[in-house]
């Protein structure tokens, strides 16, 4: 419906009203009666529903309410009809009724159907050769104010409006999307290049609390065709449940065990033991429970290759992650079995892991070369720790190895 | 009291079974600390000085496995230890056991060595 250089009355003045007094969301009839009435009675685009959608549908109507307006609100001369007033003010006797049956929390558009709506005194011709003459005037002095201009400019920020009404949610989505593809400044890139090349024994960085020690030697790993080293990925981990507590909101809640914790789990001679790693998450050094995060990120290394187990406590799955496309079912049993002791030890609860189902991601990036297994295994990390799905490939992993280089020498991860 | 403590002890109290070795003096001044390495069952039990850099009790690990130094990396319970720290730092009681792993390097494939 545009807005009104029409030579013809437009019936469709509910929307002027409401301009006035959006309806109340209280239903009054019942949605349902009155959907299945409308339905009979009229072909008309009903917008219903319950909570944030009705919200949603309702400011949607209003923001294309104050665009259709137009003509009205353009009126600032106040050089109103009075005519054109009176007739308006009949017309909403009329529809009051009709409105209020409106008002049962869904909107009613009205389709291009004006026989259907009951209009009786507008057939009158009197009327309806006033309302013809004010459209005429209307129209010339739309047209000697620009009023094409105008209504550009009108319909253009309403589109502004819709979309940032509608996109302000996808937004940080967006941001979260690109976040992890960021490009790095030129100052990064020099500072990473010349880490590569510094001294093999020269300690470039340290952590303190995870007591770990970057040197030359060890970053270089991370130059393009080698094989990650623990230390590096372990102190990438570290910087990644920094960056959790840092910023709890933009992150599931996560812990991240180091490389030999897998190791320690399944090698202790007895094949599986859990009492080797059982203080390893003692309450005293984690404060919190494996029970209660999302995710729970278990690097497992196999002789030369890195791959991923992770117990997906929000979905409640044992997922494996092999950029090889690899499968070891056993390593997800040792997991179900780790994670039921674990809570049992820690929480004292009964977990059923026999009901949680194990996957074997295949709907994965995967490795076409021999050295990129470590750098495909953090990554994986990365991208669920921020509940992002793995939308990266081998053609980024250069740009991969250098951030985290980066990352590791700031000792952050963003 | 010996001026040599961890040689000493290193020689005379290595066992071959998991039992705790028997502390025999103040257990003030000396902590017994249990080694584990990842690859071999046996738990060697060493004593120190509580004092002392761990460094010290590092290397005596590493010669009596016959490897270099900086081939293991040492865990306390999941945490590492930095070669500089003292047991009383680490608050490191009597028979706690500590983590020789082997240190990892990985990119490419190769046969699953995981025995369970």
């Amino acid at each position: 419906m545009a807005p009104g250089n029409y030579r013809y009355p437009q019936v469709k003045t509910p929307f002027r009203r409401q301009v006035h007094a959006p309806p109340s969301p209280v239903s009054k009839f019942g949605s349902f009666a009155w959907t299945r009435d409308v339905q009979k009675n009229r072909s008309t685009r009903e917008v219903s529903g319950n909570g944030l959608g009705a919200f949603h549908a309702r400011n949607y109507k209003s923001l294309k309410r104050n665009a259709l307006d137009l003509p009205l609100r353009y009126r600032t001369g106040r050089e109103v009809d009075k005519d054109e007033l009176q007739y308006v003010e009949e017309k909403e006797k009329e529809v009051s009724l009709e409105y209020v049956n409106l008002k049962n929390g869904s909107f009613v558009m009205v389709g291009d159907e004006k026989s259907s709506f009951p209009v009786t005194d507008v057939s009158s011709f009197e009327a309806y050769r006033k309302v013809l003459k004010s459209a005429e005037n209307r129209t010339c002095k739309l047209k000697d104010r620009g009023f094409g201009d105008a209504l550009k400019e009108r319909c253009r920020g309403l589109i502004r409006s819709l979309r940032s009404y509608f996109i302000q949610d996808e937004e940080p989505v967006e941001d979260a999307q690109r976040e992890p593809f960021r490009l790095l400044s030129k100052e990064d890139e020099t500072a990473v290049k010349q880490a590569f090349s510094a001294n093999a024994q020269d300690i470039l960085v340290t952590h303190e609390n995870s007591s770990i020690d970057i040197t030359g030697e060890k970053l270089r790993c991370l130059k393009p065709g080698q094989w990650l080293n623990d230390e590096v990925i372990n102190l990438y981990l570290v910087l990644l449940k920094e960056r959790e507590a840092r910023d709890p909101n933009k992150f599931l809640k996560c812990h991240f065990f180091n490389t030999f914790f897998f190791t320690k789990l399944v090698h202790s001679g007895t094949g599986y033991n859990y009492s080797a790693v059982r203080r390893w998450t003692s309450v005293k050094k984690l404060d919190y429970h494996l029970i209660d995060c999302d995710k729970i990120f278990i690097p497992i290394h196999m002789n030369i290759h890195w791959t991923l187990a992770v117990i997906n406590i929000k979905d409640r799955k044992f997922q494996y992650l092999d950029s090889f496309k690899g499968r070891e079912p056993r390593i997800l049993d040792a997991m179900a079995r780790y994670f039921a002791d674990e809570v049992r030890d820690k929480s004292g609860v009964e977990v059923d892991v026999s009901q949680w189902r194990q996957e074997f991601v295949q709907d994965l990036p995967e490795q076409s070369n021999g050295f990129d297994c470590g750098m495909f295994m953090i990554k994986y990390i990365d991208f669920y720790s921020r509940g992002l799905d793995l939308c990266f490939t081998q053609e980024q992993m250069s740009y991969f190895r250098v951030r985290t280089a980066k990352e590791i020498l700031q000792l952050k991860a963003s | 009291m010996s001026t040599k403590p961890m040689r000493e002890s290193g020689s005379t109290s290595v066992k071959r079974e998991e039992k705790k070795a028997k502390v025999e003096s103040s257990a003030s001044t000396h902590v017994t600390l249990r080694f584990k390495g990842q690859d071999e069952e046996e738990i060697k039990v060493f004593r120190m000085r509580r004092n002392v850099e761990m460094r010290k009790i590092m290397k005596r690990y590493n010669e009596k496995r016959g490897v270099k130094w900086n081939t293991f990396v040492f865990l306390l319970d999941g945490k590492r230890i930095r070669e500089s720290q003292t047991p009383d730092e680490l608050e490191l009681m009597d028979g706690d056991l500590i983590d020789a792993m082997l240190r990892q390097n990985g990119g490419g494939y190769g046969p699953s060595s995981i025995t369970f």
